[in-house]
């Protein structure tokens, strides 16, 4: 190895070195910000944790640093929480008339970050009973049934050890992580009805031994006779590894 | 304001659509239903749609506000403060001419049958909480420049007949059926926002969106302006909608008690 190859590998150790040291520091500013979505990731007993993504442009300085403002801003977060809180609730009382379940939405919560010159906001409730659970099925339908424009992503996530039984319209595709409709999807008519796996009866009497969807993590859904969406999401992450590892290289 | 899903996340999704949908297409059943849904003007659906553009709406309007006052108290003298209203002005001008044409789309749309109506009344909702936005800035902005001399209006290219008359379209945006729209999708108070030295409105069972049961919290406004938020659900009214109590940088009055 000559002078100047030590000299430069040297030179590459050291900037790995750096690189590795101030990257985490760097991390939020080249981190990817989310896009757009609705997400209803579904509990055992019909309730949901229903996430709603928004992302905004921030365009300059002012903006930036208005959205930090806001983003520290525990009151105006607050009364924010609190008048789409009485939204949702009024959206699952109109619901609630269709499905003669009664609905409650609770837990709501806004949180607010920062990707370079992005703003995402995250909202995100608990919706109490959106689904009916029955003897180990659970069947989703309104609000999604009637009138309902997705104008972002929406992703429908099934409980763990669920299975899809029949879904309508089809979604636009799946992800490890569930059924995905794009936006502007026609979703009028909406049905989806999934069934338990574990071989127990659910009902919403259980629901204080089901897993509170606040707590769970995106699971893996399986259905009908196909592979499971794991395998899928396997290899979409593979292709988007090898994507990123192209990009670098 | 949105944003586009990132390059990586579209090829993400479009190569899990192609690996999944034979697989969805198999799982799928007969159990299309007839429903006729589309228009029903009271489908839940259709206002969650006009819901959560509302609540976007709010979001982007804050900012803007809060973006607006910055660039006012960062300006350094009359005449930077003027440019900063010159500036607004053009933006807000542009943003108000977007609404109206979108506006008259939706309307067209609704009225040639190609939109339904229950997709009409949710987009509306949330027009009529960004032209709240607009309108807002619009008044702000007169309120900056009326405490600026005229002949530095002028020298910055600000006419003020011409914010007047930006008041009255940002004003006319949302006609009566627009907010009689968006009060039934998210109630009075669809397209508020709590800038800052601004205390957020007393709750109101009656603002609630749709048929709104009633679950709201107490919000306690106090003498002084200052508001607390115990436990539960606060909105506000529209009935001030325009008013603006608060100045720039003024400081919050504002506390919060726990929810939820």
């Amino acid at each position: 190895m000559t002078g100047s190859h030590t000299l430069l590998m040297s030179v590459l150790l050291g900037a790995l070195l750096v690189g590795a040291v101030v990257a985490p520091a760097g991390a939020t500013q080249t981190e990817e910000a989310p896009g757009p979505s609705m997400t209803v990731d579904l509990a055992a007993d019909g309730d949901a944790r229903v996430t709603l993504v928004s992302t905004f442009d921030l365009d300059d300085e002012s903006e930036q640093a208005a959205f930090e403002a806001l983003q520290t801003n525990e009151t105006a977060r607050s009364a924010y929480e609190a008048r789409q809180t009485d939204r949702w609730q009024a959206v699952a009382d109109a619901t609630a008339n269709r499905t003669g379940r009664e609905m409650t939405v609770t837990n709501s919560s806004l949180a607010l970050s920062q990707s370079n010159t992005t703003g995402v906001a995250t909202f995100s409730v608990t919706w109490e009973a959106l689904a009916a659970a029955e003897n180990g099925m659970l069947t989703l339908d309104e609000p999604f049934a009637s009138g309902f424009s997705p104008d972002r992503r929406l992703v429908v996530v099934l409980p763990e050890n669920y299975q899809l039984e029949s879904i309508s319209p089809g979604p636009s595709n799946t992800t490890d992580t569930g059924l995905v409709y794009d936006a502007g999807s026609d979703l009028n008519g909406f049905s989806m009805v999934a069934t338990s796996t574990a071989g127990v009866n659910v009902t919403p009497d259980a629901a204080s031994s089901a897993t509170p969807v606040s707590d769970r993590t995106p699971v893996t859904t399986t259905g009908g006779s196909g592979p499971g969406f794991g395998a899928v999401g396997a290899l979409a992450a593979l292709a988007a590894a090898a994507l990123l590892a192209g990009r670098r290289g | 304001m949105r944003r586009p899903t990132s390059a990586v996340l579209a090829l993400l999704l479009v190569v899990s659509a192609v690996a999944a949908v034979p697989m969805v297409m198999a799982q799928q059943t007969e159990t299309q239903t007839n429903r006729t849904t589309g228009h029903d003007t009271a489908a839940p659906g259709a206002q969650l749609s006009g819901v959560v553009a509302v609540g976007d709406a709010e979001l982007d309007g804050d900012v803007e506000s809060r973006a607006y006052d910055i660039r006012v108290a960062r300006a350094n003298g009359s005449d930077a403060t003027a440019a900063v209203v010159a500036d607004q002005l053009n933006r807000t001008s542009e943003r108000v001419a977007e609404l109206e044409d979108r506006r008259q789309q939706l309307e067209q749309a609704r009225d040639n049958g190609s939109m339904s109506d229950a997709e009409y009344r949710a987009r509306v909702a949330g027009l009529h909480a960004e032209s709240k936005n607009a309108e807002r800035l619009a008044d702000r902005t007169n309120e900056t420049a009326s405490g600026l001399p005229a002949e530095t209006l002028a020298a910055n290219g600000v006419d003020v007949t011409a914010i007047r008359t930006l008041q009255d379209r940002a004003a006319n945006l949302s006609g009566p059926e627009t907010a009689e729209i968006a009060r039934s999708i998210a109630g009075e108070n669809a397209g508020q926002t709590a800038r800052p030295g601004e205390a957020p409105n007393r709750t109101d069972a009656s603002d609630r969106g749709g048929s709104g049961s009633d679950r709201a919290g107490a919000t306690n406004e106090t003498s002084d302006g200052s508001t607390s938020t115990d436990g539960g659900t606060a909105s506000g009214s529209a009935s001030d909608d325009g008013q603006r109590p608060g100045s720039a940088g003024a400081e919050e009055t504002t506390t919060v008690d726990g929810r939820n």
